[in-house]
């Protein structure tokens, strides 16, 4: 015979069906010889019935949400859209960073090499070729979303202030290849023209991919942070 | 209790609210509060309390749903509710009342919201079940607030032990234990309840007979 409290938690969990089949035909066994055992378990048995039928009370308000307020939820938890724009922006930046750094190589330190294609006649047409189509494109997208980030950005974007000049340069270079005979006055002019005029853009193309970079990432890490919170 | 039809409602709408519809949240909402009210203001006794750790229960759970694992929303809806329950639990040992608040409330008759009724019931009928509501909240509010949850998730609302165990994080063993402590403490308690009561009993006897 079990301790008074361990016949006591017998009897609770043989109520809920909570032994083993061992406990339940040792625990039954007893039952069946001891008429006050089956007191106890009727007793226990009422309790819990009565419990179970403790009057329930009425809520004293409604407890739903309301829409208006909850409903920007439907916002953080449409994260696809979250994680989708941060791989496009990643897609984007990656173009961006590619062609800056394309500029920033393919004309093997044009500062430098300013007093060289002065000389040489055909290096500058060459550069004019290769240069002219690229600076202008770029120049003309790059501007509004340069004038968009400047405010954020106002300090970082310094150097890059000199783009009209950049425009500039690149329709003077445009200029000498249509009239290659003038070529020699544009290149000796070139040494006035403010130093590494190139390079900024690339510059810039590479500090927009960058930044544009991290916003994607945060994008991105917002979408899947979100997702599994 | 835990119906698997109902179940697999639940996760229906659970699945919808993830995706941000309130409505579908509120349809839980509807489907609980009646019950999880009524944990609440078992383990408080307050009113006023029970229907604020409510509220903040369901707005909880609303913005916890994306945690939610599992099949078991029941549980785990219960499960924040106890913890808001403790959570003012906490801030009322904190910050006790003064005792023109307390006698304040005294005076209030320390009014537990109506029942739930039926249109047939006789007054007298409802004037014995809300004595005996009262009588029963006198006695789980005797026990330690560990035991009283446990008895108030199994014996007043008829969670299985392992909805217990993982609303309140506990091993079975443990569940079966301080259901067992909580039922010994509670039977002494109501047997004074019982003899205030018999028509109680008979009344469940004769709900007994009747399938």
């Amino acid at each position: 015979m079990p301790p008074p409290s361990e016949e006591f938690e017998l009897l609770s969990a043989y109520l809920d069906n909570a032994l083993t089949a061992r406990q339940r035909q040792a625990l039954e066994a007893r039952l069946a010889a001891s008429s006050e055992l089956r007191d106890q378990l009727d007793e226990l048995r009422a309790m819990c019935a009565l419990l179970r039928a403790t009057p329930a009370l009425k809520p004293p308000r409604d407890f739903r949400l309301d829409p208006a307020r909850y409903a920007r939820r439907a916002w953080w938890s449409r994260l696809d859209i979250l994680r989708l724009t941060g791989a496009l922006g990643a897609a984007a930046a990656a173009l961006l960073l590619a062609l800056g750094i394309l500029l920033a190589s393919a004309p093997s330190a044009p500062s430098d090499s300013i007093a060289l294609q002065a000389t040489d006649i055909s290096t500058p047409a060459m550069t004019a070729r290769m240069f002219a189509p690229t600076p202008t494109t770029p120049v003309l997208a790059v501007a509004p979303l340069m004038a968009t980030v400047a405010p954020l950005a106002a300090d970082a974007l310094e150097p890059f202030r000199a783009t009209p000049e950049v425009a500039m340069e690149a329709a003077m270079l445009m200029a000498t290849e249509t009239a290659p005979g003038d070529a020699s006055a544009a290149a000796s002019e070139m040494p006035d023209m403010p130093e590494a005029a190139l390079p900024p853009v690339a510059r810039l193309l590479i500090l927009l991919g960058a930044l544009l970079l991290i916003i994607s990432g945060v994008l991105f890490f917002i979408g899947t942070f979100r997702a599994r919170l | 209790m835990s119906d698997p039809q109902a179940q697999s409602d639940d996760l229906t709408l659970v699945a919808r609210a993830r995706r941000g519809e309130v409505q579908a949240f509120n349809d839980l909402v509807l489907r609980y509060q009646s019950a999880m009210y009524n944990l609440a203001f078992r383990l408080l006794d307050d009113a006023d309390l029970a229907a604020d750790a409510t509220q903040d229960a369901f707005i909880a759970a609303f913005q916890r749903l994306p945690q939610f694992r599992g099949s078991n929303f029941r549980a785990w809806l219960a499960r924040i509710v106890t913890n808001a329950c403790y959570d003012a639990l906490r801030r009322r040992r904190r910050a006790p009342l003064s005792l023109e608040e307390l006698s304040a409330e005294r005076a209030e008759g320390n009014a537990q919201p109506a029942l739930v009724s039926d249109s047939d019931e006789s007054p007298e009928q409802l004037a014995m079940r809300r004595a005996l509501s009262e009588a029963i909240q006198d006695c789980l509010n005797q026990l330690p607030l560990s035991f009283r949850t446990v008895a108030i998730l199994s014996d007043v609302q008829g969670y299985s032990y392992d909805e217990i165990a993982l609303a309140l994080n506990l091993s079975l063993g443990t569940v079966k234990s301080r259901l067992s402590r909580a039922r010994q403490k509670l039977r002494d308690c109501l047997r004074a309840v019982r003899e205030l009561f018999p028509s109680a009993y008979h009344l469940l006897e004769q709900e007994d007979e009747t399938p």
